[in-house]
């Protein structure tokens, strides 16, 4: 009965939607005017007087879809950082350590492990490429970092490895839409969507869900990446642009200030509440809502997005390079905007798919460029939020979408100028930190050749399970009914990673 | 034919269904009741039984088409299936056999009737069980005849958990292996579910083994099927426990090893096994879980956090279930120590109190010593000095004291020593942080974090490859 009654109210407000929209246009055939002024319209004062509507029950949910809600359980963590190098770094470059793998360097790869395999471009029997890096073990952890990253390599006692996720997508979009979205196909919120949905934002002036990119290009996946799906357009994360303005058209236009936007505001306002008297529709009042956040937005995100108030210290330890679109900008960003309590901040650095195909996608020579580009910026990240005691509520994510081969690339079975990697779906590693996170641990090994997991497997499902279990959700009974079903994050998936929960 | 049609008719099975229970207790009924003239109702006996098989048969056909269109697991209707038909083929024999014999009372008949009775109370039965699930009829008895009959639903049991200074009291198997046991394997093998005839869930059972032998071989205790089991890949498919159920953490896989490594002993300590701390360190109580107090506190009422918030405070409750708060300035920087004043009722359900960036002063400090169960202060970037930190004494549940850009020195921060459980202090960028006497830091009850981390400029920052 429950899910009858949720598909009604569903219908019916699909129905006020539509109905509302209609009777806007209608109502604006005749005031065009209004219409073109629309966009410099943005809120004022917060819930002065809310309309009511006789035997409507309206939650502070109703009134603003941003207002924070308490988790199920305990939160570990308030905040998540997500990092996604989007083209998927070589695991085996990094972080997963094959000494056997420079033995066999240049041998053909065992038949057994091809059988049955589709790879996205090898063909044939490829050779083994052992590893390009130099490895050593760092910390009192003892883990295994390449140099290519120095500087992350002290920090390793404060993060928690996942040395065998697997994924089953072997295509970028598909791939980065499953790691971020729990599905390969479109239509699913995003994991920042699925938290802004569940505990809202405590920063009333921010969004809630943040995206920052770097590297000249945005995920293969689109923005979808950070869609909302199915849940309502509210919780889906907020692009704000690495270079220039964050938000663009946020200063007031010329001759305008801001008494007179209020004034405009305010009588926006009042036939809003005229709309929602007669419809009835929470839409309404939730655009009200989004009028006054944008309007007290303007303020605050100049602000907090400006990292030319830091001090020149700060600076140096991210590395940063201001006035550029860079991943260390984003870092340093990313600090400053969980210091403000946004909820998630998602950083997407493009540039990681290094097949071999030319010098930039070179293992040993363009990965080491990028590498450069993100550990320093990294390390800074840990380490500043460790000072600053947000690392205790705070969760960091690391990873790509999927893994890279150990076998070299061969496209079209040939062999080809640059040593590269395919795609690999089988076992790559991922990193956690912070808030829940037992530092310094290290779960899932794979095999002499870094081709599968052979113990800690664990899946991008158990990944998502484990980052909501910290924020305090159990993934088995997060949903969201949408179309007559409850939806999950995990779907019918998931096991919580306990081995790297503090 | 429609798609419909099938799946339709499949449900009218439950409705069905008591056609022939109705038919067939009748005719059971017109058979022996009548006294003297045991063939006075025979041409009536005959009629509904016939009724019986056909409606049985109906049955039967409905039955199955629902099985097949409703994707109901085999194992779960087995019985229920099985038992149907060999009541509607019973029923069509003891139709034929009271028309060869003319009569009702043929020890053959006498057999057919007992045999027809019990295969339809137990269909009946196991029908009832599919539709309204297994504890249907068990549940609404006193819990106590439930319990001595084992009807009990399931029970819950805790993880594995140690005392860090005691640890090497506790008994191996008593405290440590059977509460894995209990976690990981005791759902499909207890007493009234043992899967493979195998009962974990106490020292004899565990000896017994199960269907294929003993699962602890004591000359050979690393071969023993318990653990081999358990250490299989999980796509294998003996492997314990099935890939489907929840699956014990490493530490736990160790210590059942450790255990039989050891010999397998029911009567030692973990200390007489002489087992290493690393392998039961994991399972330490830990505070770390819920740092929160336990306290009984009445939620308080929406009205009195609905001003609250009015008035600009950031409140939220810490889970759905908690009355404990989490209180914050973060949308009400203009916030000073009068604005905190209204806080004075809710005091004892301020868990986690941040001020930071809002105008308040030392003279907020007495109002904060008063909350009795908070655990995190964040008081970063604001003009406390901290001259009266010496009240923050009776805030016994304080756990970590933020104080990232203040104006705390060294001397206030010493009035906090031995704080009976402050652990953390954030000092990055205070006057305490520019104090040079790290060493009298280090002296203190609780870990200061001074920051100010630097990372070297290499030679490889700069090197385009």
């Amino acid at each position: 009965m429950k899910r009858l009654e949720n598909l009604l109210t569903e219908l019916h407000r699909t129905q006020l939607e539509k109905q509302t929209r209609r009777h806007f246009l209608l109502d604006c055939v005749s005031k065009m005017g209004g219409l073109a002024l629309a966009p410099l319209l943005y809120g004022c004062e917060t819930n002065q007087g809310v309309p009511k509507v006789q035997g409507l029950q309206l939650s502070d949910r109703d009134l603003n879809p941003l207002s924070p809600l308490p988790p199920p359980y305990f939160a570990k963590a308030k905040s998540v950082i997500y990092l996604h190098m989007a083209g998927s770094p070589s695991q085996l470059e990094l972080f997963d350590f094959k000494p056997e793998l420079v033995k066999y360097n240049n041998q053909p790869c065992p038949e057994s492990l091809l059988e049955g395999r589709k790879f996205a471009f090898i063909r044939g029997v490829p050779n083994l490429l052992g590893p390009q890096s130099n490895f050593a073990q760092h910390g009192e952890s003892g883990a295994w970092v390449s140099d290519y990253l120095p500087h992350f390599s002290k920090v390793v006692d404060e993060v928690a490895f996942l040395k065998a996720v697997h994924t089953d997508q072997f295509n970028h979009g598909p791939a980065q839409l499953f790691m971020q979205t729990g599905s390969p196909r479109l239509g699913r919120p995003s994991l920042g969507s699925w938290v802004t949905y569940g505990l809202g934002t405590e920063n009333q002036n921010l969004p809630g869900f943040v995206v920052l990119t770097s590297g000249g290009k945005t995920p293969d996946a689109g923005k979808s990446v950070w869609g909302s799906g199915f849940l309502p357009s509210v919780y889906q994360g907020v692009q704000c642009r690495s270079k220039g303005d964050p938000v663009l058209y946020l200063e007031d236009p010329k001759g305008i200030n801001r008494d007179l936007k209020k004034t405009l505001i305010s009588s926006i306002n009042e036939v809003n509440k005229a709309e929602f008297e007669a419809f009835g529709d929470p839409e309404t009042l939730a655009r009200i809502n989004q009028y006054e956040m944008a309007y007290r937005m303007q303020i605050e995100v100049p602000n907090v997005m400006n990292i030319n108030d830091e001090p020149e210290y700060i600076h140096q330890l991210y590395g940063t390079k201001p006035g550029e679109e860079a991943f260390a900008n984003n870092c340093l960003l990313a600090r400053k905007l969980v210091e403000k309590g946004v909820r998630f901040v998602q950083l997407y650095d493009w540039g990681w798919d290094s097949h071999g195909t030319d010098h930039d996608t070179a293992i040993d020579l363009g990965l080491r460029n990028k590498c450069n580009e993100i550990d320093r910026p990294i390390a800074a990240l840990l380490l500043d939020l460790k000072q600053r005691g947000l690392l205790e509520d705070t969760l960091v994510v690391w990873g790509g979408e999927f893994g890279r081969t150990p076998m070299q690339e061969n496209r079209e079975g040939k062999t080809m100028g640059f040593k590269g990697r395919d795609h690999h779906v089988d076992a790559f590693t991922m990193w956690m930190a912070g808030a829940g996170i037992k530092s310094g641990a290290s779960y899932g090994q794979t095999d002499d050749f870094g081709f599968s997991g052979v113990e800690g497997k664990v899946s991008v499902h158990d990944v998502h399970a484990t980052i909501l279990q910290v924020l305090g959700f159990d993934h088995e009974k997060f949903t969201y009914d949408f179309q007559g079903r409850p939806f999950r994050l995990t779907d019918v998936e998931g096991e919580i990673i306990r081995d790297i929960l503090a | 034919m429609p798609l419909f049609i099938l799946p339709l008719i499949g449900r009218f099975h439950p409705l069905i269904v008591h056609l022939p229970i109705g038919f067939i207790l009748f005719a059971l009924i017109l058979m022996y009741y009548p006294r003297k003239d045991k063939n006075l109702l025979l041409p009536t006996v005959q009629f509904a039984l016939l009724l019986s098989t056909v409606t049985a048969f109906f049955a039967c056909i409905t039955g199955i088409i629902l099985y097949n269109q409703e994707g109901y697991a085999f194992d779960t209707i087995q019985n229920h299936l099985i038992l149907g038909i060999l009541t509607a083929v019973t029923c069509l024999s003891l139709y034929l056999l009271v028309k060869k014999y003319q009569s009702t009372s043929n020890p053959k008949i006498h057999v057919g009737s007992a045999i027809l009775f019990l295969s339809l109370t137990i269909t009946g039965h196991l029908g009832g069980n599919l539709t309204h699930g297994e504890t249907y009829l068990t549940e609404v008895l006193p819990e106590r005849i439930q319990e001595t009959f084992g009807w009990k639903m399931e029970e819950q049991f805790k993880p594995l958990s140690l005392d860090g200074e005691a640890w090497k009291e506790a008994l191996f198997f008593e405290e440590v292996v059977q509460p894995i046991l209990n976690q990981n394997c005791r759902s499909c093998h207890n007493q009234k579910n043992n899967k493979g005839d195998l009962i974990l869930t106490s020292k004899e059972s565990l000896l017994e083994g199960g269907k294929n032998g003993e699962v602890i071989f004591h000359k050979n205790p690393m071969e023993s099927e318990l653990m081999v089991r358990m250490l299989l890949p999980l796509d294998h498919e003996d492997h314990m426990p099935p890939k489907e159920k929840r699956q014990p953490v490493k530490a736990e896989v160790e210590l059942i090893k450790a255990w039989l490594q050891t010999g397998a002993s029911f009567e030692e300590t973990l200390g007489q096994s002489g087992i290493s701390v690393d392998l039961v360190s994991s399972f330490f109580v830990k505070n770390e879980n819920s740092i929160y107090p336990e306290v009984q506190l009445e939620p308080l009422e929406e009205d009195v956090l609905k001003k609250l918030k009015g008035q600009g405070f950031f409140i939220e409750k810490l889970s759905v279930t908690s009355p404990l708060l989490k209180v914050s300035t973060i949308n009400f920087p203009e916030a000073d120590n009068q604005d905190l004043e209204s806080l004075e009722s809710i005091l004892a359900y301020i868990t986690i109190l941040d001020l930071s960036l809002s105008n308040v002063t030392d003279d907020v400090i007495p109002l904060i010593g008063k909350m009795e169960n908070l655990t995190v202060l964040k008081l970063n970037e604001t003009k406390i000095k901290g001259q009266s930190f010496e009240m923050l004494k009776g805030n016994t549940h304080l756990i970590q004291l933020h104080l990232t850009k203040s104006m705390v020195n060294g001397e206030n921060l010493e009035k906090l020593d031995s704080h009976l459980s402050l652990q953390k202090v954030f000092a990055y960028e205070t006057p305490l942080a520019n104090e040079i006497d790290v060493e009298k830091l280090k002296r203190l009850s609780f870990k200061v974090e001074l920051g100010n981390f630097k990372l070297p400029s290499l030679p490889t920052d700069q090197v385009k490859y």
